[in-house]
């Protein structure tokens, strides 16, 4: 094998030796690693070096119209309501008026307009909402409502739209059911057997005969995030990520299916960054992702990003910050919890995220949480804007608060 | 405490749905909490369905937050789940009770977790509370109630049922290693316990890993924001050694592992002096107990 493993032709990426792996990527792949700045005499410790991945072979993938960050690079709309929440309720209605607000700010056209820019009338498109936390910090469900009536308003028929979420169990216990949502697909990627007990060896809950993941062919061989780290070998491990070995496919909803993406993240943190528009697509459309939380962690937002299927079909971010969670994210975390009362919408999510961030460390301030504010936690999305994803700077960011 | 009165009623303690780990045997691993809160609050009307989860068990409760309270020092979690009925409205409420290793593990954990507290007159160990969430701590033990709904109703029933677990914890002393450090301009609130990389994360960024030697060395550091005038706020960190070579070594790990974005200004065997990615100052001083430090100086020191 001639080359490092790219998009599109994995099928025998596996049979590569991993010492040649490295010797052919790691000079292209020295610039993801975080720089080092030069002030200083005495020389700091080298930084670990990052895991490999096969973000080289997707980079540099030919752009198409709809490619991030869309056609409103750095600009984010915020839309505050005092009156969206009321004792706890929140007012579908105005969650409506705010998404409506927002996305003619953002785009400067009506909402027909609107759908005209980012979408057309054939198009699948998948919504992606954030179910970890149900009910607590969990997508919610009046902002799904707007962006549905919004898409069938300007004409999608109803069965052109796919909720989608990577677990089935986190999305149908977060309320996302073919009873709530008639005549929308709800899908997942793959399913985790809940009830499977590591002791008891029984592993017909998630494994075919073959001994493979029941939820393996929900994934798509030929579109793969490659990364240099190994996957436990438990049992528990591979039934929460159907592969344990180098791959992460994405899911062939993705690949196959859905020719538009709107994502829709909830406004919380983890640890000292946020987990907001690139984390709920970057650790959402993949699997085998336990093994990348620690050596590669925020730069998997950026490169599963970067991969066509994301990049091109990724049109419209919402982030839903109805309800907020400033502390102990991303998992539910109800001492932390407080009514934000804003949507945020952008097409490029580096910049909503990069403003969202910010906002974020604010609030931790404000209510007197430690912060830490290392390069560290959004050199991702500097990452992402080297990529030509997004922009990450500040400075360059326009938000207009509605 | 004043009594559990306030017209709600346990209409049934658990449901086994609830469940997302698999109880641990519990024999011998958790001691036991003695106060029952059927005793305390009334009509419990069953207690079967409890939760138990030993150290290995506690990613499969608290996924994403459990390296916190494996590193302050963990024993067990007892988890109980209550259904109680206000004016008519059914409400879930659930008791978490972390057992930990000793009274700082607890505190620590407390501490890292409260954001600004807002405590009430109710209930008579530290604790915060609004309507989704108390935290309290006492002894080993600390305590979370959760109240997914967040109906304000709920928060005697909260306050009671913190009450009732906490209620056969003996009182400790207050932890000393906070007289090590300046009480003067000390921000109430601020302070907070390190015993590893997990607890520092939110705090600084001195490099990858333990480079404190904190796990290494179980040591223990205490730390709390000071007003720092027209510069802005400081941190200050005690950080105690059980052996003074264990201190030296620290200081030596850090200058030689620290962080890419930290710049040696000036250092020598009893003192370093850091520039960080803000252009803030750092200074570490080798003492008699550890390593004093010094976060966030406007100026070189």
């Amino acid at each position: 094998m001639n080359s490092a493993p790219g998009y599109g032709s994995m099928q025998r990426w596996w049979e590569l030796k991993r010492r040649d792996f490295l010797k052919l990527s790691a000079t292209a792949s020295a610039g993801l690693v975080l720089g080092r700045p030069s002030f200083g005499q005495e020389q700091a410790a080298a930084p670990p070096a990052r895991a490999q991945t096969n973000i080289d072979a997707v980079k540099d993938a030919p752009r198409v119209a709809s490619s991030l960050p869309g056609p409103l690079p750095g600009r984010v709309v915020a839309v505050t309501d005092e009156h969206v929440v009321v004792d706890g309720t929140v007012d579908k209605a105005a969650v409506a008026a705010m998404f409506a607000r927002g996305l003619q700010t953002l785009t400067g056209r009506d909402a027909q307009g609107s759908f005209e820019l980012l979408l057309r009338r054939d198009d699948v498109v998948g919504i992606k909402p954030n179910p970890v936390g149900a009910g607590l910090i969990s997508t919610r469900h009046e902002v799904v409502d707007a962006i549905i009536d919004w898409l069938t308003g300007c004409g999608l028929p109803r069965g052109n739209i796919v909720i989608w979420d990577r677990f089935e169990s986190m999305l149908l216990e977060a309320g996302f059911t073919p009873e709530r949502y008639p005549g929308v697909g709800i899908e997942a990627l793959q399913i985790i057997d809940e009830n499977f007990d590591p002791e008891s060896g029984d592993t017909t809950g998630y494994l075919a005969a073959d001994g493979r993941h029941l939820s393996c062919d929900r994934f798509d061989p030929e579109v793969v995030y490659w990364a240099d780290c190994e996957a436990p070998q438990d049992a528990a491990y591979l039934n929460q990520h159907v592969f344990n070995d180098q791959r992460s496919p994405f899911g062939k909803l993705l690949t196959q299916r859905l020719t538009k993406i709107i994502n829709v993240p909830v406004f919380k943190n983890t640890g000292n960054g946020i987990s907001m528009a690139t984390k709920n697509i970057g650790y959402g459309a993949i699997a085998n992702t336990g093994r990348l939380h620690r050596p590669l962690f925020f730069d998997v937002c950026t490169e599963v990003l970067a991969f066509p299927v994301i990049r091109d079909k990724l049109v419209l971010n919402v982030t839903d910050g109805i309800r907020g969670q400033y502390d102990g994210g991303p998992g539910p975390n109800a001492g932390f919890i407080y009514d934000h009362k804003t949507l945020y919408l952008a097409t490029d999510p580096f910049a909503l995220d990069r403003t969202c961030h910010d906002l974020l460390v604010a609030k931790r301030k404000q209510m007197q949480v430690d912060v830490n504010e290392h390069p560290r936690f959004t050199e991702y999305l500097r990452y992402g804007e080297r990529l030509g994803l997004g922009i990450a700077d500040p400075a360059r960011i326009e938000v207009v608060t509605v | 405490m004043k009594a559990a009165t306030a017209g709600w009623l346990l209409l049934a303690a658990v449901w086994g749905g609830a469940a997302r780990g698999a109880p641990a045997d519990r024999a011998g691993e958790m001691p036991p909490i003695a106060a029952q809160t059927s005793a305390a609050v009334g009509d419990v009307l069953a207690q079967d369905g409890d939760l138990y989860f030993a150290p290995n068990g506690l990613y499969g409760y608290i996924n994403g937050g459990a390296e916190l309270y494996l590193e302050f020092g963990f024993v067990g979690l007892d988890v109980k789940h209550y259904r109680v009925e206000i004016a008519g409205k059914v409400h879930d409420l659930a008791v978490e009770s972390y057992r930990m290793t000793d009274p700082a593990a607890a505190l620590g954990i407390y501490l890292a977790r409260k954001g600004r507290e807002t405590p009430t007159a109710e209930l008579a160990a530290r604790h915060t509370v609004n309507s989704y969430q108390l935290l309290a701590v006492q002894g080993t033990l600390f305590l979370q109630v959760n109240n997914f709904g967040g109906d304000s109703a709920c928060l005697p029933a909260m306050t009671t049922l913190a009450a009732s677990h906490l209620a056969s914890e003996p009182p400790v002393p207050p932890l000393g290693i906070w007289d090590l450090l300046p009480a003067a301009g000390r921000l109430p609130g601020s302070e907070f316990l390190l015993r590893g990389r997990f607890a520092l994360q939110p705090i600084y960024t001195f490099g990858e890993g333990d480079v404190l030697l904190l796990e290494e060395t179980g040591a223990l550091a205490a730390g709390a924001r000071y007003s720092g005038g027209p510069g802005g706020d400081v941190t200050r960190i005690a950080v105690v050694y059980g052996a003074a070579q264990d201190a030296r070594r620290a200081l030596a790990n850090l200058r030689a592992q620290r962080d890419p974005y930290l710049e040696v200004v000036r250092a020598d065997l009893q003192r370093l002096v850091l520039r960080d990615y803000a252009g803030k100052y750092s200074v570490i001083c080798l003492v008699d107990w550890g390593l004093e430090i010094t976060l966030s100086l406007a100026a070189a020191p």
